[in-house]
């Protein structure tokens, strides 16, 4: 017997499925062949190697995935909305923005967790929140529980921010990998708050929602992104 | 078969309270949709671990795993039960996962998300201290974490068939029949997969 033939059977025998007339020529080869002896070795290993993989937990939050996707499936189709904002109070100040200058980046706040844009499985599913958090010192405003809604569209992400200083903060909310940079922005006067919400299309590929702040000459982004 | 890190095996008299996987898709069929509940709790943790071990990785298994029940769901009403529901559900997960390799290598460029991990090396060193997603617990020790790694290097075909095989329990036969291919082939090809594993395992073979 030849090497080439007797790596062919090397799984057969570990298996113990090699008929006599087969093994007796296999195992005079495997005495006289190193290679081969030692290749029967591993590939028995690795059999029993691959049959002891453990079975692995479903994460808690496939069923509620499961079911968001039955349900968006089930829904009859509405017109597609790009970014949605609602506005707490009613007073709304207006925009100090302008082009001033941007002099410092300031509260850059990694949140953990995670949400799900089609085409990626990250999870926050309908009925789960998370925080952003925690506010960095000099943030000027704090911020809620972040809710997600799917609806046929897409995805809907909604974060409460209360302005916690005594002047006004201009943000912005994307759910894009980009700057967000065309995302509308909304005044938010000291003491009040404001539903920020941003959207994006189901089968996009945005990974993180972005809340971008600017108070005077300091700006600030907060992200909120999928863990890896 | 039984494996490690199974669930602990039902009594008889839980067992006997259980409506069957049958009696369940009839009830889902005509509009009960807490049978269908049921039927998700009862075997998510296979089809998860199933499409985990195809896919490498605790995202795609679980975007794999959805899209699975989902299609089951929209057509139970297709299912004759000549075979079991678990491999049903089996079938159709494979096969969720081989459309979905195939439209990637349809689009072969670079991904915004591969471009947004690679400047995120930052943010994923801030999420160490949390607690992992659940799939990531899955490989405890360093011995399944190679073999997955490795099995997911593996070309579709092989990585289809080592699954099936060593995964699913199915036999030689069982797989022949589901990928309609001779006997012989089934077993030659799973032989050449195991000595790819070991050439892809060279160096890690003392973890065995
Ligand atoms: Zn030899």
């Amino acid at each position: 017997m030849k090497c080439d033939r007797a790596l062919e059977l090397v799984s057969a025998y570990c298996e113990g499925g090699l008929g006599v007339a087969l093994s007796v020529p296999f195992e005079a080869h495997l005495a006289g062949c190193d290679g081969c002896r030692a290749a029967a070795d591993d590939v028995a290993r690795l059999h029993r190697g691959l049959s002891a993989l453990p079975l692995v937990s479903a994460p808690d939050a496939l069923r509620v995935e499961i079911w968001r996707r039955i349900d968006v499936a089930e829904r009859p189709a509405v017109p597609a909305r790009r970014f949605v904002w609602r506005l707490g109070p009613a007073r709304i100040a207006v925009a100090a923005a302008g082009a001033a200058l941007i002099v410092a980046l300031a509260g850059r706040t990694v949140l953990p967790g995670a949400f799900r844009s089609a085409g990626w499985s990250h999870w926050l599913t309908g009925g789960q929140t998370a925080r952003l958090q925690p506010q960095a010192s000099g943030v000027p405003f704090a911020a809620g529980a972040i809710s997600l809604q799917t609806d046929k569209a897409g995805v809907t992400l909604s974060v409460p921010v209360t302005n916690t200083s005594k002047s006004p903060v201009v943000f912005s909310a994307s759910v894009a990998q980009g700057d967000g940079d065309d995302a509308p922005t909304v005044t938010v006067p000291p003491g009040m708050s404001a539903v920020l919400s941003a959207s994006v299309a189901d089968g996009s590929n945005a990974t993180r929602l972005n809340v971008r702040w600017k108070q005077g000459p300091v700006t600030g982004v907060a992200e909120y992104s999928p863990r890896r | 078969m039984a494996q490690p890190g199974d669930q602990p095996p039902r009594t008889n008299a839980e067992r006997a309270q259980e409506p069957d996987d049958m009696l369940l898709i009839q009830r889902t069929r005509e509009g009960d949709r807490t049978a269908f509940d049921q039927l998700i709790r009862r075997h998510e943790r296979r089809v998860y671990n199933l499409a985990y071990r195809l896919c490498g990785n605790p995202d795609d298994a679980a975007d794999v795993a959805a899209d699975a029940f989902v299609r089951v769901y929209n057509s139970l009403a297709s299912f004759r039960g000549d075979a079991s529901f678990l491999t049903w559900i089996y079938r159709i997960t494979t096969n969720i996962y081989l459309d979905a390799r195939k439209r990637k290598r349809a689009r072969p460029q670079v991904s915004l998300d591969e471009l947004v991990e690679m400047d995120d090396s930052a943010i994923t060193r801030q999420y160490e201290d949390h607690a992992p997603l659940p799939g990531e617990v899955a490989e405890l020790n360093e011995r399944g974490r190679a073999l997955q790694d490795a099995v997911s290097r593996l070309p579709d075909y092989q990585r289809v068939m080592v699954v099936m095989y060593h995964v699913e329990g199915k036999s030689y036969e069982e797989i022949a029949a589901a990928a309609g291919l001779p006997i012989g082939t089934v077993k030659s090809r799973l032989n050449r997969a195991r000595l790819a594993l070991r050439d892809l395992l060279k160096d890690q073979m003392e973890l065995f």
